[in-house]
Formats: C-alpha cells, structure tokens, sequence
C-alpha cells in the first residue's frame, strides 16, 4: 500500500483538506481502528480473552489476522454479510439495532459505520501483504499553556507509517487526561481548561500513547516571595512552581524539623535529651548535621532494610518447598540489612540479587528468586516483579497483548522473561536450603501468540549475545548501568517517595509514559545525581533533607493549597504500622514483644514483618502484608479499627499502664507543668501552647496522682498530631 | 500479650501431652572416652528398663535406676578406645524395645555449662572459662531473652582456636526442632575473628578454626543463628587447638595401601599425611594424627587404584577412582576411559558426601562428541541404597549423582565433572568410583509414618509369641535380578525363629514373621535380614537398611536421620495373652463379607481388653477399625469386606493383638503379639443377579424380576432382598428364598403415594447365604426402576 491510497482514504475520517477518487479501504488501517476507537475489542468487551456473548476480537487490535478471519470466516455470512452489506451483524449490533450487550457504539450517520459499511459493500477485503504499519504518533502542540478562562484548544494526532506516510488521525484515536479538573480532553481531541495546575493530556492510537502538557495559570499577577535555595532540589521546585504561579509554604521550624527527620531517617521520635540538644544547638548548619548524624545510626539501615525487605516480598513459607523456609527469609533480610549498615551502592545491591548463584543460605540475595516467586518458579511473574521493582515499569499487561497504555509490546514482554527462562532451583544439603543457578541450556520464552521463541532482550534496548552464559549478567550489567535511566530515576524517586510520602512519579512503581512525572527535570536530575554518586543513597539522601523543599511546613498558603504534587509544602503523612508501634513504644520507654521474636527487637526489625509477629496493632495499621511487589501494599489510609485500637485497644493502654515514666517523674518530684512539658516534647517534639498548658494542668487536681498525667498521656497518644508526621 | 504466651505455654503443653516418643531424650547429650556417666532417660513406658542395645562398640551401661514409667537412669562406662562420634542405642524394657536414639562420645574431657538463668554468661565479661580442648554440654535455654552463651578459652600464639558444635545432629527434639546454633571467636576485645553458621561437614552444625594472633584469652559464643523459642536445646561444643581439616584429597584410594594425601582447611596451612586404608571397602572415617579433632573425615576405600586428574587426557583403565579438585569457579574436569558394549559400569560420585561443599554434576559421552549418555545431577535416596518415608526425606548426600553406563558401543569415553553452580574452591574435593554393576536387592523395615514407629518398625517378640512386620525388598541401581527371593535372618538371638514367605517377582513387600520360644531368654540383638536369589546359581549382593528421622520438622522434612545397616530384635517377657486366628471355612466372596473369628487366652493375672485387627489382608478386602474384646471375653468377630475387584486367590493373613493403654498408633505402651498365618480364600461370589428393568406407580405395588447367573453351588436356600430402593419404595416381606439350581428370583415392591416420580438408579440385591455355619452375605446387582404417577383415571376417582 502506497502513500496515496492512505491520504485519499482519509478524508472519510478526518477533516484534512485532500480530494481525489475514493479508493477502497485497509482493514488493518481503517477497519481496525473502529473496532478500538468504538471500545469494541477492550478486555471488559469481546477483546476478552474468551470473548464476549460468542464474539472474539483481539485485545486492543494485537492479531488484526485472526480478527479478520473471525469477523469474515469463522460464522460465515452472519457477521458479514456480503449481498446486503446493512443486514451484517456487525453493523447490526454496533448500531443497538438487535440487542447488544455493549449497547449503540455509534450511529448509523457516523463516519465509524460509514467506514465498516463500506468496507463490507467493497466486499470486506482483507490487506495486501506488506501493508503499512503505524511506526508512532505525535500529538501537537506538545504544551498548551491556559491562562485563566479561556476558549477550549483542538489538539491534532498524527499517525506515522512504516512507508514513510503519515495522516491525521483525531477521529480514530483515543483520549484522556490525567487530572480532568485541571484539563479534560473530548473525544476530537479538542482541550478545555480547568483549575490551576499542570497536568497530561494523552491520546492513544495503534499501539502508541502520546502526551501534551497542559498548564492552567490563574489570571491576574504573581510575584515570587523570596526564598532561599538550600540546593539543586530547591532550584528544580522553584522552576516549576514559578510557572504555575505557586508560592511555597514558609520554611518548617525546629521543632516540626526535628520529629519530621528523626521519622524520616530513623523510623523513631527524638527523646527528650534529643530534643533538648538540637533546641539548644544554635548553629547555623545543625540541620545539616542532624541528619549527618542520624544517616549514621543503625536505625537508618534497619528502616531502609525493613522498606526493602516489603518490597521484594521478604517472608517465609512455613517449611515450604519453594526454598522460602524462615532462615532463607531470616538471611534474606539479614543480608538486605546489613547490605544497608554498609552503604552499600544501590547497583551493587540490585546486581547481586539480580544475577545471583548458588545457596539461598550462604549467598542470600539469590532468595529474590524464592521471595518473589513465593511459590513454583514462574520465569514471567518473576520478571514482571523484577521489572517492577528495579525500573517501576509494570509489565504484566504486554503478556497478552501490547500494552495500552504504555510502549511495550509483547516482544519487548517475552523479551525479557527470556533472561529468567533458564533459573533453575533445587533443594541443596537440606530443606531449607535451596540452590539457585541458570541452565544455560534452557530456551527462551515462548511468545503467547505464535510460540516462536523470543531472545532475552532489554527492556526498550538490545539484544545480548548471551549464549552459553547467564543471561541474568548481562541484564544486571544493563539495569545498573549509570546510563539506565528507567533504573536510576525509579530508585531515585522510590528514595524521593520515602521523604514526601509520594514520588515525583506516583505510585512509585507505576512508570509508564500515561503517567508522567510531576516534575520531569527533578526526577531527571535526582537519577543523574544518585548514578553520579554511584549509587550511594545516603548522599541523595542528604540532599533532600538537606533541601529546603523538604524542609517547607506542612500549612499551605492561599497559592498552594491545592497543589498536591509539585512539593510546594510538606505533606501530612500517617506514620508507617511499624514506626508508629516503635514510636508508642519509645515514649512510653515500654518495649513491645512479639510472637516468635526475641525481647528487645523493635518493630521496624522484623524480619519478616508483622506475618510471624502476629501482632494486632501492626495489622490494623495496614504493615505491609508482603504479598506482592505493589507499593501499594502497605495501608496508611485510617480506619476505625485504627482509631479503637489506639483509644481501647491493648498496646496504648497497656503501654501506658506499664509506664515506669510519669512514677519516675513524680518520684524525681517535677512539677506538674514540667510533667506536661516532658509528656509533650516525648510525644509531640514540642513544647505545648500556653493555652493548652493550661488545659491540661486544670485536670491535675491532685499533683502526686498519676492517674491525670497518665489521661493526659493517653490524650497526647490519641492525637492526629502524633500519629503523623509532619 | 500475656495471653498469648499462656496461650503458647499451652498449645506446647498439649504438644508434649501428645508424645508418642518412648524415650524422649536421655542427657547428658554424651560423654568423654574412659568416662563413666550417669545418664538419665525420659519418656514413656520405660519401667523395668532392662538393658541397653548399642550399634557401636565402646559403650557399657550397667546400674539401671528405674524411676517408674518414663524416666529412668544407668551409668555408662566408655572405654578408652571408643568409637568417637554418634553412638546409636535402643533400650529394652521387660515388654518393649525403644525406639533408636543417640548419645555422643567426645575425645575430650567433658565440661558442664554453669548458666542457670539466661543472662550469666551472656558477654566476655561473663564468659565461662573452659580449658583448651574440652567438650562442652552446654544448652540454649527457654525464654524470650535471646541466650547467647560465652566461653573463654586461652591458647598460645600460633596455636588454633577450633570450634565444633554439635547440636542438629544430636537430633534431641523430635518434633519442631530447630536447633540451628552458630559460634563465634572473638578476640579480648570482642572483635569477631571467624564466625560459622552451616558447614559444609555437618550442615546446621557450625565448624570455625583460626589461628590465635597472639598469646591470650578468647572467647567463643554459641548461640540460636535465628531466634526459634528453644525446646531442649541442648548442644555439645568442642572447644579447643585442634586441628580440624574441610577436606582430605585424593579422598580415599584402593583397600589395604596407603596413600598420600592433601590435608586442606586447617588454618595452620596445608600439609601431606600417609593415610593406611583398611582392607574392606566402603567409608572409613579417618582421623589425622596431628591435634586429633573430635570428629574424622570421611574417605572411601575402593577395590580398585586411584585417577588423579592431570588435564583429561589420560585414558583410564576401569574400574577406578577419579579424584580431583574444583579449584576455579566453572570448571568443569574431564578423564578418558575405554568401555565395551554388554559392560554395565555403576558411577558414583562422593563429594558432597564426604563433606566437601560441591554439588557435583556429571556427564559421559563418547570421546569428541557432544552428545551426552548420561548426564547426572542429583540422587535419590533409593539410588543410594537408602530407604525413604513417604518420599520426603532428604540428605546432603543425594548431591552426589549416581548412575548406571551402558556404553552403545565398544571404543573411547569421556566423563566429565563440574559443579551445578559452578562454584569452586581448595577444598571443592570429589571422588567418581567407577565399578561394574553388581546387582543388589536391600531389605527395608521402615515405618510407613514420618517417625520410628515400633508398631510397624520395631522387632519386639515375647518369649512363646509372635510379632509379624512387613519386610520391604528395595533394588540396588541397576539391579538385573529380577526373580524370586528368600529371606536369610543373620544373627538371631538362640530360641527365635523367622518365618518369611518367598517374595514372588516383582513382590516389594511381605509380613515376615518372628517367634520367640517359651524359654527364649530376654535379650536384644542387632540382625541382618538379607535377600537371597531363589535360583541360587545367581550371584546378588544383600543388606539390611533402616533408616529413622531423628529430628522432624513440619512439612515432614527432616533434619538429621540416623541409617542402620542391621535391624534391633528383642525377646521380651512373655505376653499376658495369646491370640488365636480361626482359620476361615469359606472363602471370602468379591462384593461379599465374612466373619474372621479370633480368641484371646488370657495368661498370668492378666484381665485387660486386648485389641485386635487383622492385617495384610488380600487387596479389595477391607476391614473395620479396631476391635476391643473386652475383658469378660475371649472371642470376637471380625468382619472383612471384598469389593469386586479383589482378585481371586489363597491368602496369608494373621491377626495382630494388643493391649489397651499406652499409645494405639505407635504402639508405644502396649503389648503386641501376632496370631499364626492362616489362609483366607477370595473366590468368585456364588451368584450374581441382574434385575430386569422395572416400574411401580405411586400408592401401588408390582413385582421385580432378577436373572440369576449361578457360579458357585451352595447349600441349602439364600434369602435375596433388594437394597438402595428410592425413599417410600419397600420390598414386600417376606424375602424371596432361592437355592443353587434357580435362575430368577421375583420381588413384590410397593410404593407410598408420595413417592417423587422418576428414574432411580442403583437399586441393589443383598443375598444371605448359611454356610459352615457362617452368614455369608453378598452383594449384586444393579438395576434401575421407574416410579410412575398415579395413572390419571384413578387418579380421579
């Protein structure tokens, strides 16, 4: 098919200007796509696996071949019907005409019908080979920039073709915004403005998504308050809230920097004495030397590993033969922790987990591939979790069809399940133990359609030349690469999420180009510098909390109340299960226990999280269950068994009744205002108000009764104010 | 919290209550060579403990203290010379004989652990001090507070630091066990100068030997690797300057010479010993001269000279030994031999047996091709010549493949060695024997249970009774004998007799029967029972193996399990009643039922229920649970089922009898006799019936015909009812009667009103038959009948 038969075939479906003789219509290129604009071959519709109400199309268009033979071969003269092309099911349907699970997809006086009609009256001819196939898409203008109220903006898509040619395709694509109160999209493609912000706007043809940038200003001036840069992070922040006309909150306190970093870094409040000490300190860098501090203790690590020990599903199996026996979980996690306490550099971790040999026991990072499994060996969940984890790129939807809403095709998908096809596991000198190798001799993946045999090939990249040797070197040599950018920014805004209590793209784990980032150049940037820096997350680490962005109030300003994702503020965050149990803990100075677990391990210390320690509190407070790698996993939404838990359950009352701190303050023979003082700087980091001091010393009647300061205590406990951070 | 800990206390409380361990531990865990030891037995039925069986030499225990049913204490006296190492031993009690259980013998002086509350020598500063080369029996103790036990050692500079631990292999706690303890050298500043986890030698057991830097204290830390709440954790920890080598190279040589060895892995450094192998082939445990450490390693003694690897070039005459190092990560090794078509050569690796830390691989291919003939990873436990429960077993040594070659033709072979992972290392050591096949045939007396269950396991005959187990035979790797078998008791005690049946082609498994005279004398011995070829021009190798998981874990995966090469008999007191089998008059009908009549003679005072069920019974014959003959009796019935498949035939069967009390599944507690075999017939039934298809419409009656197929004469008449009628159909009394020469029988039926309407399926025929005095009952038939509606016109009336 030439380059003319597409341009006079597209009068019929856009409004380009081009005149000429009608020519007969592709199925591939003009039948297809009405199929997918209308929603026909979605997966709630007949692109369902097993079809629907008898029908099977492909999901999204992958098999257009097999299409073609169902609609024209398979029910022959029902579907279609050739002597009266109007009495074809398929029209019949699409218009509501008979009844239609899927309803009226179009109307008789639409271009869709007029398209399938004709192509039926021209005798529903199938493609010569080598027809043109859509080599991508480009939506213009890329950025629209509204300010305030103002006319809706047409956006126009254009489709390329391996022959070179190219047309307007608005009619048969598909749109969607990814914030419709800031810009909705409609079905020509045409923009309308909304709220203040900065949002994506996509379409979507063939196998390709596109995006536009869409900024919605608020009318009228905008002066830029003055405010200091702290570093890069700053500078990258500023840039854009400066574009949206967005003034950052004003810069936290002491106070609210202190528990905020003590939370962030090492998963504790401060004590008292810690308190006391920074307060006093009067240097001008000590908050900088306050997470110098902190980013050496142990507790950093511990944390860290607790993090990563959810994410690549750290538990174990009771006894199981899958190699996830507790002392392989046990060794697991021992290793990701001491990898920590180390500073190791992230793309030595990853590799060593990644291309891993040998025992689980003695060389525990192979247990990526007993953990992530959890169960028999399945080489596609395995690199669909692996490709989840290490580049936030979710696969999973290429494995049946090319991704809708992403880049990746089914190749690309069995690709690079191909570099795991050859792991092999066995049971070594004794149950628990499990071998984890590579069978050189293993043959790739199987592609789902036609079975043929897909090399191992990067995600988006090459191919290597991997015979005889263990495809999974190469990949761990690929996926740390210091040019890897999918590898880099995903760690670096995994770190970022961990520090604002959302990534700069969210979910974390959710890369995909209908899901930008909320400032590209910050992430950009963060993923240079964590590479430059070969991979030492502390150094990141130290930038960030060293920012002043992270260091901005949680309050917002009348310019920034509605930001939700540019950093102008800090955000209010729900403490995770685990620090919130070691927090309780801490300032109450009664340990908790736990079952299966020694005395004296804090929360954020469980190996396997709360699954052994079968602890209520940790349950109710959403600990990640570990069940997959979703970072979604761990719950941080409240629920009322959260807020019953804390005012009746067992672990605030109990801790509190086992308290040795209000008898050693009154035996001590403190007042009572410097009881409450001590009660809120444990619990709150903070002194409280004048007002509030005086509230609380009026339910003080008898001052050597410790029953007051304990129901102030529990009150303090109670409080949104402790369970967040902030 | 608290309630969850009473709730823990509890559930472990009922686990205990639950033991069905007839000794549960003894302790201390073991003693030094030329100690006497006052050792103490816990567990259940242990009263009159009469005597200790040990596998080993070296062990006498004398002074028995009985202290009721389940404890008791004897003084063990080791010799000087005492096998070193894992001693295994039964007890025999006036009426029992226990299951096996360890006890371990150290070259070193024993030292207790002094800790009494967890916390007393939990530092270096608490540590206890223990003389260089001593034997620690230490114990993790209870609690939630992690124990960490510390122990000061001063050496010399230039001397070792040696650590061995044993603790999994003690295999004290049966169930749940996970004492998986890790040890650590510390320096007087508490810098940590080695620490081991696993071995490669011993698996869950940690093995650490450094050099001192200097002159000075150290300090060794055993402690849980991970925290499990300990449960009779109990461990022995030499501590000492020993010399304790990973790996001895080449790792064996032909029986009766002597060879030069490599030792590797002392921390002194490498060094050549001339090793003098004893004359039998098989393992031998040697034990370097130099600073002896308390446990060997392991060689293996051929019948034929040692390869050492030098490039793979060298054509090998077989049979030989192959022995070479793994050195670089992914090497692979390879020798040439010269093989015949018709030659059956058995290859059997030992590396990870021996305790070198490789997984070997192997392959064999014709000299410069690519194609493999064999090509070998792993072993199962049967290839080995080990015998396995429910499948589930496992051991390091399975690492080591083991194959059979039957060269395709005459000419030039390659074999090659690598490690799966491809890992290497000084001590990656391996040995490949390469021998004719010699065909074996091992018996097996193994429980069907994931634990030693003396009911199904144990050889426990009473003076004037008898005990019947199964016997299973079990194939050596490539066996070609495939014929009958004979059984040959080797070793039994003077006054018993074995009574085993010829095991038919193909037969696996068969009661064996053992009778003790009436003036047998109480005693234990260790037997062989060996597989014997009927036609005895045939040349077959035999051996007893039995094997027992000494510490369960959940998932019925094992940790440490002990392999014997002899089975444990013991003549006990007579038992306080016999028990008769009647032998059935008639045969035992497919699809019918039968009586088996047994007796009981009660002897002595006794008046107990004796418990009894029949076992080994035809297959398609099923039987009801247990019978209890309570004591005012002494007979009972037992009834057995054939379905209709039970193949026709003459059968041994015998009746199995006990006490009551004690532990029903194990047996443990009870006394057990076997009654004499006798035979059971399964013939044809006498008759078969085919109901003719009928029809009732509700509220009436009819009549249904059954076609007879008679196929065995009786006597006499049989009465025939109609079973599995729909619900509101009856057979009208009285039932039909036929006798041998009818050919139908006709049954009245008659339906209730509300009888729902339909095609019913299955209605069956029961026919009672009087023979020999027994009712013989049998089923028959299938037939379908129609329950009609009222026909309309009276439906009117």
């Amino acid at each position: 098919m030439k380059l003319g038969l597409l341009l006079l075939a597209a009068p019929l479906m856009a409004g380009t200007n081009v005149v000429g003789p009608v020519k007969p219509l592709s199925f591939r290129l003009d039948v297809m796509p009405v199929f997918f604009r209308g929603g026909c071959n979605s997966g709630a519709c007949h692109g369902a696996a097993a079809g629907k109400d008898g029908f099977h199309l492909s999901l999204f268009g992958y098999d257009p071949a097999g299409d073609y033979w169902r609609l024209t071969q398979q029910v022959v003269g029902r579907r279609i019907d050739l002597p009266v092309p109007e009495q074809s099911l398929l029209l019949r349907k699409a218009l509501g005409a008979v009844p239609h699970s899927g309803g009226r997809r179009f109307k008789a006086d639409s271009e869709s019908y007029e398209t399938l009609v004709r192509w039926i009256r021209e005798g529903a001819p199938d493609d010569a080979p080598g027809v043109p196939q859509v080599t991508g898409i480009a939506l213009t203008p890329d950025k629209v920039v509204f300010s305030g109220k103002s006319k809706p903006r047409p956006l126009q898509v254009v489709a390329k073709y391996s022959d070179g040619s190219s047309r307007v395709v608005n009619r048969l694509a598909l749109y969607f915004s990814n914030n419709k109160s800031t810009a909705d999209i409609d079905a020509q493609g045409s923009v309308t403005a909304g709220k203040r912000g900065d949002t994506f706007v996509f379409a979507r043809f063939a196998r390709y998504t596109v995006d536009a940038e869409i900024m919605v200003l608020p009318p009228g001036r905008f002066s830029w308050p003055k405010t200091p840069v702290n570093n890069y992070i700053d500078e990258l922040v500023d840039a854009k809230l400066r574009k949206l006309k967005i003034a950052p909150s004003r810069l936290g306190s002491d106070e609210e920097f202190l528990r905020r970093v003590f939370f962030d870094l090492i998963g504790l409040p401060p004590t008292p004495q810690e308190y006391a000490q920074f307060l006093g300190d009067h240097s001008t860098n000590k908050r900088v030397s306050l997470v110098d501090a902190l980013l050496e203790r142990d507790e950093f690590a511990e944390l860290w590993a607790a993090r990563w020990a959810e994410t690549l599903k750290v538990r174990s199996d009771n006894n199981s033969a899958f190699g996830t026996d507790r002392k392989a979980a046990y060794a697991y996690y021992a290793w990701i922790r001491d990898e920590m306490k180390r500073d190791a550099p992230l793309d030595e971790f990853v590799r060593a987990q990644v291309a891993g040999t040998g025992s689980n026991l003695r060389n525990p990072p192979v247990n990526l591939y007993t953990m992530l499994p959890q169960g028999p060996y399945d080489a596609k969940a395995v690199a669909q979790d692996v490709a989840q984890v290490f580049t936030g790129v979710r696969m999973q939807c290429a494995q049946c069809h090319n991704h809708p809403f992403d880049r990746w095709t089914q190749d690309d998908y069995y690709g690079f399940v191909s570099f795991f096809t050859g792991v092999k596991r066995k049971v070594a000198s004794e149950a628990r133990e499990f071998y984890i190798y590579d069978d050189p001799a293993a043959p790739p993946a199987g592609h789902l359609l036609d079975g043929r045999l897909v090399p191992a090939r990067f995600l988006g990249g090459d191919e290597p030349d991997v015979k005889g040797a263990d495809p999974r070197v190469a990949l761990a040599a690929w996926l740390t690469a210091k040019d890897n950018a999918l590898f880099r920014q995903n760690l670096a805004n995994r770190i970022w999420a961990a520090f604002f209590g959302r990534g700069i793209v969210e979910p974390v784990d959710d890369v995909r180009v209908s899901n930008p980032p909320s400032n590209r150049e910050l992430i950009e940037e963060l993923g240079r510098r964590l590479a430059a820096y070969k991979f030492d997350a502390k150094r990141l680490i130290r930038d960030i909390c060293g920012s002043r962005t992270y260091q901005l109030a949680v309050e917002p300003n009348a310019s920034n109340r509605g930001d939700a994702d540019l950093f102008s503020h800090q955000r209010l965050r729900r403490l995770r299960a685990d620090v919130l149990l070691d927090a309780i803990s801490q300032v109450t100075a009664t340990p908790s226990t736990f079952a299966e677990t020694p005395n004296g391990m804090r929360a954020v210390e469980l190996y396997e999280g709360g699954r052994r320690a079968n602890n209520y509190f940790l349950k109710t407070f959403g600990l990640c269950p570990r069940d997959s790698v979703n970072a979604s996993e761990a719950r941080l939404e409240p629920t009322l068994a959260q807020a019953l838990e804390l005012l009746n359950g067992d672990t605030v009352e109990g801790k509190l009744a086992r308290s040795p701190l209000v008898d050693g303050d009154l035996k001590a023979g403190r007042t009572p205002e410097e009881i409450v003082d001590d009660l809120y700087i444990r619990t709150l980091s903070r002194t409280p108000s004048p007002a509030e001091l005086k509230k609380m010393l009026a339910l003080v009647t008898d001052p050597k009764d410790r029953k007051a300061y304990d129901d102030i205590f529990w009150a303090l406990l109670n409080s949104t104010e402790f369970e967040f951070n902030h | 919290m608290r309630r969850a800990i009473l709730l823990a206390v509890l559930a472990a409380a009922a686990l205990r209550s639950d033991t069905i361990y007839m000794v549960d531990y003894l302790l201390p865990r073991g003693g030094s060579r030329g100690a006497s030891v006052e050792v103490e037995f816990r567990g259940l039925a242990l009263d009159d403990p009469r005597e200790i069986l040990f596998y080993q030499p070296g062990i006498r225990a004398t002074d028995f203290k009985s202290g009721g049913p389940t404890n008791f204490k004897v003084r063990f006296q080791i010799a000087a010379d005492c096998v070193l190492g894992e001693h295994v031993l039964r007890v025999r009690t006036a009426t029992a004989l226990s299951d096996a259980v360890t006890f371990w013998v150290s070259p070193f002086p024993a030292v207790r652990e002094t800790e009494t509350k967890i916390g007393e020598n939990d530092s270096i500063a608490k540590a206890q001090p223990v003389a260089p080369n001593s034997t620690v029996e230490g114990q993790i103790l209870p609690g939630q507070d992690m124990d960490r036990d510390f122990y000061r050692v001063d050496v010399e500079q230039g001397q070792r630091i040696s650590v061995e631990v044993e603790a999994a292999r003690l295999g004290t706690l049966h169930s749940g066990g996970e004492n998986d303890l890790e040890a650590l050298i510390l320096d007087s500043a508490g810098k940590e100068l080695a620490r081991n986890d696993d071995s490669a030698l011993y698996v869950q057991d940690p093995v650490v030997s450094v050099m001192a830097p200097r002159s000075g204290s150290y300090y060794v830390e055993i402690r849980q690797q991970m925290f499990y709440a300990p449960r009779q954790a109990w461990y022995r920890a030499h501590i000492g300057t020993f010399s304790r080598p990973t790996a001895i190279v080449p790792a064996g040589g032909q029986a009766g010479t002597t060879i030069e060895a490599r030792v590797l892995g002392d921390p002194a450094g490498e060094r050549t010993e001339r090793i003098a192998l004893p004359e039998r082939p098989g393992n031998f445990e040697y034990f370097t001269p130099v600073d002896t450490p308390p446990s060997g390693n392991m060689l293996r003694v051929s019948a034929y000279p040692n390869v050492i690897w030098g490039g793979g070039d060298r054509v090998v005459t077989l049979p030989a030994a192959l022995n070479g190092i793994l050195t670089k990560p992914g090497e692979k090794q390879t020798f040439r031999f010269a093989a015949k078509r018709g030659q059956a050569w058995k290859v059997q690796v030992y590396a990870r047996t021996l305790g070198a830390p490789v997984d070997p691989r192997i392959w064999i291919r014709a000299a410069g091709a690519t194609k493999n003939l064999v090509d070998a990873d792993d072993a199962r436990l049967q290839d080995l010549g080990l015998p396995s429960s429910r499948g589930t077993w496992y051991i390091k040594d399975q690492q080591d493949p083991v194959a059979v070659f039957r060269p395709p033709a005459d000419g030039e072979y390659e074999i090659g060695i690598e490690d799966t992972e491809g890992s290497a290392g000084p001590d990656h050591v391996y040995r490949i024997e390469i021998e004719s096949v010699r065909d074996t045939v091992y018996t097996h007396i193994t429980a069907p249970d994931f634990y030693q269950n003396p009911r199904f396991a144990g050889l426990i005959v009473p003076r004037g009774g008898r005990w019947t187990v199964d016997v299973q035979l079990a194939q050596g790797i490539g066996n070609n004998y495939k014929g009958e078998i004979e059984l040959e008791a080797v070793g039994l005690p003077r006054g018993v007799t074995m009574t085993a049946p010829r095991f038919p082609r193909g037969a696996t498994r068969m009661p064996v029967e053992f009778r003790a005279d009436a003036d047998a004398e109480p005693q234990a011995a260790l037997i062989e029972l060996l597989a014997r070829p009927v036609d005895k021009g045939t040349k077959l190798e035999s051996g007893s193996r039995q094997g027992f998981a000494l510490t369960n874990r959940a998932g019925e995966m094992p940790w440490h399990f002990v392999f014997l090469n002899r089975y444990a008999l013991a003549v006990t007191e007579a038992a306080p009643f016999d028990i008769e089998l009647e032998k059935p008059a008639i045969a035992l009908a497919q699809n019918g039922e039968l009586m088996l009549h047994a007796k009981v003679t009660r002897r002595l005072d006794f008046s107990g229920a004796v418990e009894i069920q029949p076992d080994w019974l035809p297959p398609g014959v099923s039987k009801e649970g247990m019978l209890t003959i309570p004591p005012e009796k002494d007979q009972a019935d037992f009834r057995v089922q054939a379905n209709d498949k039970a193949p026709p035939g003459a059968y041994r069967i015998a009746m199995n009898a006990s006490t009551t009390g004690g532990y029903a599944s194990s047996g443990v507690g009870r006394v057990r006799v076997s009654s004499e075999f006798v035979e059971l017939r399964v013939e044809q039934p006498y008759l078969t019936i085919e109901l003719q298809r009928g029809s009732v419409e509700r509220g009436k009656q009819a009549e249904l015909t059954g076609m007879v197929r008679q196929l065995r004469p009786f006597e006499g008449k049989a009465t025939v009812k109609l079973g599995q009628l729909p619900r509101g159909v009856q057979m009208v009394e009285p039932a039909p009667e036929i006798t041998a020469a009818d050919r139908t029988v006709v049954f009245r039926i008659a339906a209730e009103a509300s009888v729902l309407a339909g095609l019913y399926q299955g209605v069956t025929c029961e026919v009672t038959i009087r023979e020999a005095g027994q009712v013989v009952r049998q089923k028959t038939g299938t037939g379908v009948l129609r329950v009609d509606e009222a026909k309309r016109s009276e439906a009117g009336q």
